[in-house]
């Protein structure tokens, strides 16, 4: 195990998160919710920025209260809040990685500036914002890291720039006993990379699964009001009223594609559970 | 830690443009006159504000969450920061007392070498002050509130050394002024080893300064949410 969480709980005025993950090693984990979630709060908590008021978090098996500098050598972070002084150029950074990593290569650092055109000689405030989000990637990937904690790495990325991204995190994934916790608000992004996807709402984990279970036996339902009233109500897990009638998110999709072929069934996706899970009325 | 000492070169060096004008103007400045006081004191400041600079820049954008993630913990941000500090104290006074000496020596100038380092001292152990004041102040409030918080502070430790001072002589009736002259008169006399006294009382004046400055600031940053 790379990471666990158990029961972390932390408030701020109404706002609760009660959370707990897993990321295992050979595994991508994704963390998805919409905005104030608790995605954030949580990655914060992981990295002991923040101090939760209960819980256990653990890291590389150590409690993270015993995590020392040297642990975090094998970590990789980005967090959207997060960077490095703009200030300094990509030139400056290197020097100061190599201080603190052991396993940092500095001519690696510099071919995937090149590669993915990041200037060495410019100040990082004269960066654009997709530069920005690039390089700290890049430092995020470049001290042979066994967990990376990933929050929105994708933020400000175009659509070539962040399947280069995803390809590097499945390339990183190439070792087995390496380990990915990744947020991002492009659904797809997730679809594509994640092993177990996790939803967080109002600071609650609301839907933990593989994501193979969710692409293929989650479905929306889209009933009128006379077909809510007579399908069988066990396996919807959130509804949400519309003009037509009801859209209803199933775990069970196949369930009503046999019992109920009359019905609409659209096949669930990340952004549609977000949604149904965000908006919708839970049952 | 080295990869913060690093960063914080770094960071100083993004200000070497005016570094270099400041010192040139200054030294073209004391050249034109006698005295070397201001250049020495001048650089002394110069070096400690710009040390304390990179708290600011860390803080900037985020960049305390950043430097956290890295293989960096709370205690090794502090330390390092006091480290650098002190660090650059002790180089600026070097660096203040070679010019003074270059100075006298170039200039011929009459004025005596015991005066411009004492300048040197008197200015390095007020930062040193400083730092250890405003350092816990600008971890707690940030840069801008920590600046308005050193001034109430300093002003705090003048009104209670103004008063301890008047508790003392007027309500236990003790002569203060005649305890310290009497207690300066016991040091050894210039050239007979008081330099070594005043450099030694110095060195530990500021290690004791910023060594309580320290321990406040690493309960500070310790407790502190980002």
């Amino acid at each position: 195990m790379l990471l666990k969480l158990e029961n972390v709980r932390k408030s701020y005025g109404t706002f609760e998160l009660d959370c707990s993950i897993e990321v295992k090693k050979g595994q991508v984990t994704g963390l998805v919710g919409s905005n104030g979630a608790g995605k954030s709060t949580t990655f914060k908590s992981i990295l002991g920025l923040i101090f939760p008021e209960s819980g256990n978090i653990e890291m590389f098996g150590k409690k993270l209260s015993d995590i020392t500098p040297a642990d975090k050598e094998n970590l990789g972070v980005v967090l959207t809040e997060a960077n490095m002084c703009e200030l300094l150029r990509a030139k400056d950074v290197a020097p100061i990685l190599k201080g603190m990593y052991k396993k940092f290569s500095t001519d690696e650092f510099y071919q995937r500036c090149k590669n993915y055109g990041i200037p060495l000689d410019k100040p990082i405030k004269e960066f654009s914002t997709g530069m920005k989000a690039k390089l700290k990637v890049i430092i995020a990937m470049s001290h042979d890291a066994k967990l990376l904690i990933l929050d929105e790495p994708t933020a400000g990325l175009d659509v070539i720039m962040r399947n280069e991204l995803l390809d590097m995190l499945r390339e990183y994934m190439e070792d087995e006993e390496r380990g990915i916790l990744i947020s991002s608000h492009i659904a797809t992004d997730l679809e594509g990379l994640c092993d177990d996807i996790y939803m967080i709402s109002k600071g609650k984990i609301v839907i933990h699964e593989d994501t193979d279970v969710l692409l293929s036996e989650y479905g929306l339902l889209k009933v009128t009001k006379e077909q809510y009233e007579t399908i069988d109500k066990q396996y919807i897990i959130s509804e949400k009223e519309e003009r037509f009638g009801y859209l209803c998110l199933t775990n069970q999709k196949d369930f009503y594609q046999e019992n109920y072929p009359n019905v609409a069934i659209e096949k669930g996706s990340i952004d549609d559970l977000i949604i149904m899970m965000t908006k919708g009325g839970k049952r | 830690m080295k990869g913060l000492f690093i960063k914080d070169l770094k960071l100083v060096a993004t200000q070497k443009k005016f570094i270099f004008l400041a010192i040139v103007l200054s030294v073209f400045i004391t050249l034109t006159g006698d005295d070397p006081t201001f250049t020495v004191t001048y650089i002394v400041l110069l070096l400690s504000m710009l040390t304390l600079n990179t708290i600011s820049y860390d803080e900037m954008n985020g960049g305390m969450l950043f430097l956290l993630s890295l293989p960096v913990d709370r205690k090794m941000y502090v330390k390092e920061k006091y480290m650098f500090c002190f660090m650059n104290l002790v180089v600026a006074a070097l660096a203040s007392l070679l010019f003074s000496l270059g100075f006298i020596a170039f200039k011929n100038s009459e004025i005596e070498f015991t005066t411009v380092a004492s300048s040197i001292a008197g200015v390095t152990l007020g930062m040193a002050l400083m730092f250890g004041v405003t350092i816990p102040l600008v971890f707690k409030f940030g840069m801008e509130k920590g600046r308005i918080a050193m001034i109430v502070c300093i002003l705090g430790i003048i009104g209670c050394g103004v008063g301890g001072y008047k508790v003392i002589a007027d309500v236990l009736n003790i002569d203060i002024s005649s305890f310290i002259v009497e207690l300066l008169s016991k040091l050894p006399k210039p050239g007979e080893g008081l330099e070594i006294v005043v450099v030694l009382a110095m060195l530990l004046a500021m290690m004791l300064v910023l060594g309580i400055s320290y321990i406040v600031s690493l309960r500070i940053m310790k407790k502190k949410e980002l």
